[in-house]
């Protein structure tokens, strides 16, 4: 007990701390992403593909749509005024600054860039010929528009390019223009505009302030000009899954909580006494958000939903105590139900403990909060009960036993061998189910299921705004810079130069480090002594203070290349990672410009070392069903473990029979949800687990406290506070969470029914032990 | 009594101050128009000066140009270089030089320049309002020493546009049109119109033989002007 008291007093100081220290600064994440697994086992990659995906997260488009070109333009000058004023947000694009910016660092390496225009004719044409070249561009009508004065840029070859890199970065995605889209009836005129939220796009707090923000600007707008305005972006989709996931924590929290406690009060007939389940499950949820936020900085929304249902677990070592500990204390066996108390939270840990090895970010949290939970729950019922209960504890003993001799007479024509046989034949089935039919649905668009708003928005904003693919792109990586163009380059030859030219990608937009130094070469033929310039403004009669100057700077000029990640810093997000180093290797993006075919991109990717496509619905359906395979087998081994568990405590071979409750009442529930139509995923396979730990915690009672009548009436109480709580799940709006709450639903009704066949056996291999059997 | 006063001499004022307001945009539109053409067929003379700090003396070229407000626009220069400009209206550029084949162009630049040369020469004043802050100018140095007429200034308001260009002014001299482009780098280059002819619309055969007119020796240029398509690049 010593142990006990000792680890409830640093648990409980721990909480007490964190709770003091950060009752401010709670974060609570609804990032989508933790549904789905990492797309990449390779951390290099995952980096990669997060870096970019964080970028994404942040950005979010607004684009009005109307039949008048002035309308479109007041409503689009009133946005960007009014974006400007919140504080969070900044207009995405390069500024008048970061492009002054921009210029100024490309200008220190103009020396080494080129367009491949100017390559080809240093490459072909003589000095003379591109001295009078540039002589008669100077005469050319839009000949005077440069970046950089004459005498820096006689030639604006520095002008042309930064014309043609801005161009390839921005494809005028912001510029009004007259559209037909299948959503509109004839044409219309649209104009974007693309925003960046600054911090917390994924916090719930920033969430709902930006939300409310943004739809009260989206109403102004739609009253005071005749325009509709439509919205993209992922942020749209996280506030929507966060406020949803929300609402239904209050609603099944506090439904789960009301029941609960009219169930136990009524049971009861004690404040008193309800003090202790009440504390255990605030101490428990407390230490759980305490340790998960200390753990990973932040507490998903999803666990938050999940860890509400956890009343249900932690309630029960209360309950069972209610019921045994006057007669414990009466015949001194407090250790029995201890024995019992601690065997039942060692089968609830390790089976929650497997939802950390899903390799799921939200499942892990959940794991950590539902592990720490449930033994902080635990420890308070085993510390403070006796400090707080009286001994012994009134129970109701009218209703609950009339509704469990209801429940057991049918049982009661169900002998243990029978139920055995049975057990066996279904688990047969579900294992032929398992292998041979179409069970499953890996997709992870089934996990959150968006309003049809919102989706039509998204769709539409991007059939009109966006150039490339959505979610379908390419990774090169390799140890330098230069690999990394050797590759795309050998990438590019299988898919066609052309094709490749309206990508997105730095190899697109920077020369490569080796096409840099021959550029530097090459351009000698223009500074040198009698070469393209001096020869030109000496046929202009100026003096060649000019060419010396020029023929300085390029002598010289640093012998550094202009990497990407010197340019992309000044690009705003996402396009600033679309190359990022990682542990000495770069890793480079390249976004496909839409209506590409799709077939050739990947053929030639997988023909070329380091180069690899990435769909990120395909490979999250795959990393998905991976999940789900492994999951399968994470609770395979869970049920050796507590079968190893069981001999340990029972040392008899007889004691695995215990796990026929749990493993009938999976393979059932298996097969009424396939008859319900729902196909496997990952989250039901998760659900399974709850139902070995709960059927474990049935069947060990039942066996420990010798089934008497106060013990199954204790695991009655226990199956409905746990159906109280699950149960609700059941109804909940996101796919994902209903899935889980059904499982458990069907699985712990089943798991209790089962438990009552197995404890009539118990109850007449120890008949008589207690009185009032 | 005195509320009812002050609210009354508020009330004056605002009307006043909207209708000088509403007055001065008013003629500010009416000079604009004044110096943009009004018709749909011209053909004119041109002379450019291009104005760089460290060269002794402005870069002066000439040459012809034709407008129509159906099919675009041929801006030839004959002196000191020969190269033709062609802007059609579909959106598509062309350049032409002696014994050359027509080549498409797919600049930035150009694609701004021919919209915008289009639209000054179609008088489009809505197109120059939502693209340009539109003032009348106090002063311009290099205007004023020409003339004292009045001057039209007009500053762009996309920010991709002003990095390069940082403002366009226009003005009336004599019978002459000035279009003056300043960058960034205050470097300046001033278009002259001059000679301007006007056609009457929809008399195709004057039109044909005022197109005809912009350059004696290269036919090329009005064929594609009007069947641009047939030059298109293959790429």
């Amino acid at each position: 007990m010593l142990l006990w008291r000792s680890l409830f007093g640093i648990a409980l100081f721990f909480t007490a701390v964190f709770f003091i220290r950060s009752h401010d600064a709670l974060t609570i994440d609804t990032d989508l992403k933790d549904l789905s697994p990492s797309l990449s086992e390779e951390s290099g990659l995952r980096y990669a593909l997060e870096s970019l995906s964080n970028g994404l997260e942040k950005q979010f488009i607004l684009l009005l749509v109307g039949h008048d070109v002035d309308q479109i333009t007041t409503a689009h000058n009133f946005l960007i005024q009014n974006l400007a004023e919140i504080n969070n947000v900044s207009l995405a694009g390069l500024d008048e600054l970061q492009t002054a910016a921009m210029l100024e660092e490309l200008k220190a390496y103009r020396f080494r860039l080129l367009t491949p225009e100017q390559r080809q004719s240093l490459t072909y044409s003589s000095v003379e010929k591109l001295a009078v070249e540039a002589q008669e561009r100077l005469f050319r009508l839009g000949g005077s528009v440069t970046v950089l004065p004459f005498e820096q840029d006689p030639l604006a070859w520095f002008s042309d390019f930064t014309a043609y890199l801005l161009a390839a970065i921005n494809p005028q995605q912001d510029q009004i223009r007259e559209v037909s889209n299948e959503s509109f009836d004839g044409q219309r005129y649209v104009q974007a505009l693309t925003a960046t939220i600054q911090h917390g796009a994924l916090e719930i707090a920033t969430q709902e302030v930006l939300s409310a923000q943004l739809l009260a600007l989206e109403q102004e707008i739609k009253e005071r000009y005749s325009v509709e305005l439509y919205r993209s972006g992922v942020f749209f989709f996280t506030a929507d899954a966060a406020k949803k996931s929300k609402r239904e924590m209050s609603l099944i929290g506090a439904s789960s909580l009301l029941g609960i406690f009219v169930l136990l009060i009524y049971v009861f007939r004690s404040l008193l006494v309800l003090m202790l389940p009440f504390l255990s499950i605030a101490l428990g949820l407390g230490f759980a958000l305490a340790a998960t936020h200390s753990v990973f900085g932040a507490v998903h929304i999803l666990t938050i939903v999940f860890g509400a249902s956890l009343v249900g677990v932690v309630i029960d070592y209360s309950l069972h105590y209610f019921y045994h500990i006057g007669e414990e204390r009466q015949l001194n066996k407090n250790r029995q139900l201890y024995r019992a108390l601690l065997l039942s939270l060692v089968t609830s840990l390790v089976g929650f403990a497997a939802l950390s090895f899903s390799g799921l970010a939200a499942l892990t949290k959940l794991a950590v909060f539902a592990c720490s939970g449930i033994a902080m729950a635990w420890l308070s019922v085993v510390c403070l009960a006796p400090l707080l209960l009286p001994s012994p504890i009134f129970y109701e003993n009218k209703l609950l036993p009339r509704l469990l001799t209801i429940i057991q007479k049918p049982i009661a024509y169900v002998s243990q061998r029978l139920f055995l046989v049975a057990a066996a034949g279904v688990m047969c089935v579900c294992l032929v189910w398992l292998i041979f039919g179409e069970n499953s649905n890996d997709d992870p668009r089934l996990f959150y299921k968006p309003p049809a708003s919102i989706l039509a928005q998204e769709r539409l904003v991007s059939s009109i705004v966006s150039h490339y693919e959505p979610g379908r792109y390419l990774i090169i990586e390799g140890e330098s810079v230069a690999q990394v163009y050797e590759r795309f380059d050998r990438w590019r030859l299988l898919v066609g130069t052309d094709t490749v030219q309206s990508f997105a990608t730095i190899m697109n937009w920077i020369p490569s480090p080796q096409t840099q130094a021959e550029n530097f070469l090459l351009q000698n033929d223009l500074y040198k002594k009698q070469g393209v310039i001096e020869q030109m403004l000496s046929s202009l009669g100026t003096s060649n203070a000019i060419a010396k100057n020029l023929q300085h700077s390029y002598l010289q000029v640093s012998q550094d290349n202009l990497t990407p990640q010197v340019f992309l810093q000044y690009l705003p997000e996402p396009l600033n990672n679309l190359c990022v180093q990682y542990q000495q290797r770069e890793y480079c993006f390249v976004l496909i410009s839409k209506g590409s075919d799709m077939r050739l991109i990947r053929s030639a990717s997988e023909q070329t070392i380091g180069v690899t496509f990435i769909n990120t619905v395909a490979m999250a359906e795959q990393a998905l069903k991976k999940q789900r395979v492994s999951a399968s087998k994470l609770l395979l081994l869970a049920y050796v473990l507590i079968g190893f568990i069981l001999l340990l405590r029972f040392r008899s071979m007889n004691s695995l029979l215990m796990l026929v409750v749990p493993g009938a009442a999976t393979a059932t529930t298996i097969l009424i949800l396939a008859i319900l139509g729902q196909s496997l995923n990952l989250f039901h396979t998760m659900a399974l687990f709850l139902i070995l730990g709960l059927g474990m915690d049935y069947v060990i009672f039942s066996r420990e406290m010798y089934a008497s009548q106060r013990t199954l009436q204790a695991i009655l109480l226990s199956a409905i506070t746990t159906v109280f709580s699950f149960g609700l799940l059941a109804f909940s709006s996101v796919p994902v969470v209903q899935a889980f709450g059904l499982t458990l639903l069907i699985g712990n009704v089943l798991n209790f029914v089962f438990a009552l066949i197995f404890a009539q056996h118990y109850s007449e291999s120890f008949e008589g032990v207690y009185g009032n059997r | 009594m005195i509320r009812l006063f002050v609210c009354s001499w508020l009330v004056v004022l605002i009307g006043v101050a909207s209708t000088v307001s509403s007055a001065v945009a008013g003629q500010e539109q009416t000079r604009l128009e004044a110096l943009l053409p009004q018709h749909c067929f011209f053909t004119g003379n041109f002379l450019q000066k291009r104005n760089i700090k460290s060269l002794p003396a402005p870069l002066v070229s000439q040459g012809r140009f034709f407008y129509s407000c159906r099919a675009g626009l041929i801006w030839h220069i004959d002196s000191p270089i020969m190269e033709t400009l062609i802007y059609t209206q579909a959106g598509l550029q062309f350049e032409i030089r002696p014994g050359q084949q027509p080549k498409q162009i797919n600049s930035r630049l150009h694609s701004y320049l021919s919209v915008f040369l289009l639209n000054l020469m179609a008088a489009n004043t809505d197109y120059l309002y939502k693209n340009f802050k539109v003032d009348e100018a106090s002063s311009s140095v290099e205007l004023d020493k020409a003339s004292k007429g009045s001057l039209i200034r007009l500053t762009p308001l996309s920010k991709s546009v002003r990095r390069g260009l940082k403002k366009i002014e226009l003005k009336e001299e004599g019978s002459n049109r000035i279009i003056r482009i300043v960058n960034v780098n205050q470097e300046s280059t001033e278009l002259i119109i001059s000679d301007v002819e006007k056609y009457i619309i929809g008399d195709n055969q004057i039109a044909s033989s005022a197109c005809s007119s912009v350059s004696k020796e290269n036919s090329l240029l009005c064929d594609v002007l009007l069947q641009p398509q047939r030059y298109l690049s293959k790429n």
